[in-house]
């Protein structure tokens, strides 16, 4: 026991002289302390003095944005605001002048038979040049023409004015046009003119060819026309009424400027197309003319009178997307003033497509049958029943490459096979 | 693997839920059909709003001939009324112009306007225009058309991004 207290007091002989050591160092630490403390205050007011003049130049510089991007807004606004009111003053003012404006249209063809027929050969081809010509001349006249640029079998360079004509427009019940236009003889004739592209084949329904192609049908008519759409509850009629020179003497020839005879033909189309279903139409038309005697010494004996001719026809459109269904029919009669006779040709076409996205496949049967003993259609009639199967691929908005094959079936002559390359384009 | 009746119910309630999630999610959209103020139209149907954007219709009642104003910037109420009045997309849209002009359909193609003040400024300032704006857009100096009876603001409004 005495032993422990021993130890003990020595313990804290020992001890207290240490203790006075750290506590003087603890008091100095704790001084130290106090003035980092003091300095860590220090730091911080000064820190959030800057925060605040930081703050209060954000606050600035949005405002000054703001203010920047309003006086953007406005200058724009009055820019816009003087092109705006330049042009409704004008507008206003009915201030017209002519505003003329050419689209291209055009395609390149490759056709390969796959028959062998003498004297018909695979061939590249260059279509028609289509130049597009169109010039509002008033606010509701307007001019419109198609030059065409083409080469014919003798591969010489041939120019066509094929339609020329002015359009006065009164209301959507009554235009009034007068020049060289197409003849309103069916849905597809007053649809697609000499722009491949717009079409969905490569190539136009047989029956509605053109005449210097070997069409039967007067595409084309020099004359006066009015149409309209006159409005019903639940569809509008539309109307096409032309009056014009008429045939000339030959097939392929269209009166441009001389009338063969003082007979005009005359033409009426009417097409019921639903308001609901506008792409939906169905129709008629009827055609009379009186064709010319052909008096020219390489004429044959049967074409020495005139024939009245009569043409009548009906369609079934549903031109939508991505169906397209064509239906179109025509008669035509022949009546000869020389020998009294009457001569009967018919021919439809049916035409499918439907539209995946940029690929369209089709597929159409063309049909003529003529009466072969037809004096006017005597270098033409050649019976047909054709099958076309193709591709069209809009490649680029303004571009489209067209696969098709079609097989013809001939009467007393060779069957054909053919393949049709063709990119269509306009510009 | 045989779903339990049960457990289809819970399936079929979630896919509702989510559902009405995305909807009440998407923002509505209502695109305006604009006039000037002047115009005495104030309804008018789809079906002759149609013919209007198409220039199958030409002139207002009075006689007076139509001036259609087209946007041609990229924008939401442009996609609806290429979609809900059109029926195409702006390809194709394009194509039908040149191809009315082609027909002889049309004279000259609409009057095209790249941003949302010129179509402003333009029904403002002619008497005989139509165009469509946002209806946040539009301002007192525009008349607003009801489309078939309704307002943009009406339930069953047809030019929105809900129907």
């Amino acid at each position: 026991m005495i032993v422990k207290i021993k130890k003990f007091l020595i313990s804290i002989i020992f001890i207290t002289p240490l203790c006075s050591v750290f506590a003087d160092d603890l008091e100095e630490m704790k001084e130290q302390f106090k003035v980092l403390m003091n300095e860590n205050k220090r730091i911080q007011q000064d820190n959030q003095a800057l925060n605040e003049q930081l703050n209060k130049q954000k606050k600035l510089i949005d405002q000054l944005l703001d203010k920047f991007e309003e006086l953007e807004i406005k200058s724009e606004e009055n820019e816009i605001s003087q092109d705006v009111t330049t042009s409704a003053e004008g507008i206003l003012a009915e201030e017209f002048l002519p505003n003329l404006s050419i689209k291209g249209f055009s395609d390149i063809n490759f056709i390969a038979e796959l028959e062998d027929i003498p004297g018909v050969n695979d061939q590249f081809f260059v279509g028609q040049f289509d130049l597009f010509i169109t010039s509002p001349i008033a606010d509701n006249i307007s001019i419109l023409s198609e030059l065409i640029f083409e080469f014919d079998e003798m591969n010489e360079t041939v120019i066509d004015l094929e339609r020329f004509n002015i359009k006065y427009n009164f209301s959507e019940k009554l235009n009034l046009r007068a020049g060289r236009m197409h003849t309103p003889l069916g849905y597809y004739n007053e649809t697609f003119h000499h722009g491949t592209w717009f079409q969905t084949a490569a190539t136009r329904p047989s029956i509605h060819q053109f005449e210097d192609d070997g069409g039967i049908l007067p595409v084309h008519t020099v004359g006066l026309e009015i149409f309209g759409v006159l409005p019903f509850d639940t569809f509008g009629l539309k109307y096409n009424l032309s009056i014009g020179n008429g045939r000339g003497k030959k097939v392929s020839e269209i009166q441009n400027v001389i009338d063969s005879n003082s007979h005009k033909s005359v033409s009426l189309l009417l097409s019921a197309i639903p308001e609901n279903t506008p792409e939906f139409r169905i129709g008629a038309n009827i055609h009379l003319d009186k064709i010319p005697a052909d008096d020219a010494a390489t004429a044959i004996a049967a074409r020495k009178s005139s024939i009245d001719e009569l043409i009548v026809g009906g369609h079934i459109i549903y031109a939508g997307d991505p169906l397209e269904l064509l239906f179109e029919i025509s008669y035509i009669q022949h009546d000869d003033q020389l020998s009294a006779r009457k001569y009967e040709t018919t021919g439809l076409y049916f035409q499918a497509a439907y539209a995946f996205e940029k690929i369209k496949p089709y597929y159409r049967f063309d049909f003529i049958d003529f009466n072969n003993s037809d004096p006017f259609f005597l270098t033409a009639n050649i019976d047909i029943a054709k099958h076309t199967i193709g591709t069209r691929w809009d490649i680029y908005s303004w571009n489209a490459l067209k696969l098709e094959y079609s097989y013809a079936d001939r009467d007393d002559t060779d069957n054909t096979q053919t393949i049709t390359i063709q990119s269509t384009f306009t510009f | 693997m045989k779903f339990s009746l049960s457990r289809l119910k819970i399936i079929s309630l979630l896919l509702i839920l989510l559902n009405f999630c995305y909807t009440g999610y998407t923002e509505s959209l209502n695109v305006a059909i604009v006039v000037n103020k002047n115009n005495e139209l104030s309804d008018v149907s789809l079906v002759e709003l149609k013919k209007i954007f198409t220039k199958k219709k030409t002139r207002w009642v009075d006689g007076k001939k139509i001036f259609l104003i087209l946007p041609t910037f990229s924008s939401e109420e442009r996609d609806i009324v290429l979609s809900k009045i059109y029926n195409m997309n702006d390809v194709d849209l394009k194509k039908f112009w040149l191809s009315q002009l082609f027909q002889g359909g049309i004279s000259k193609l609409p009057k095209q306007v790249n941003s949302k003040i010129a179509v402003k400024r333009f029904v403002e300032r002619i008497p005989n225009a139509i165009s469509f704006i946002n209806l946040s857009d539009v301002t007192d100096d525009l008349k607003v058309l009801r489309v078939n009876g309704k307002l943009p603001s009406d339930l069953g409004y047809l030019l929105n991004n809900k129907t």
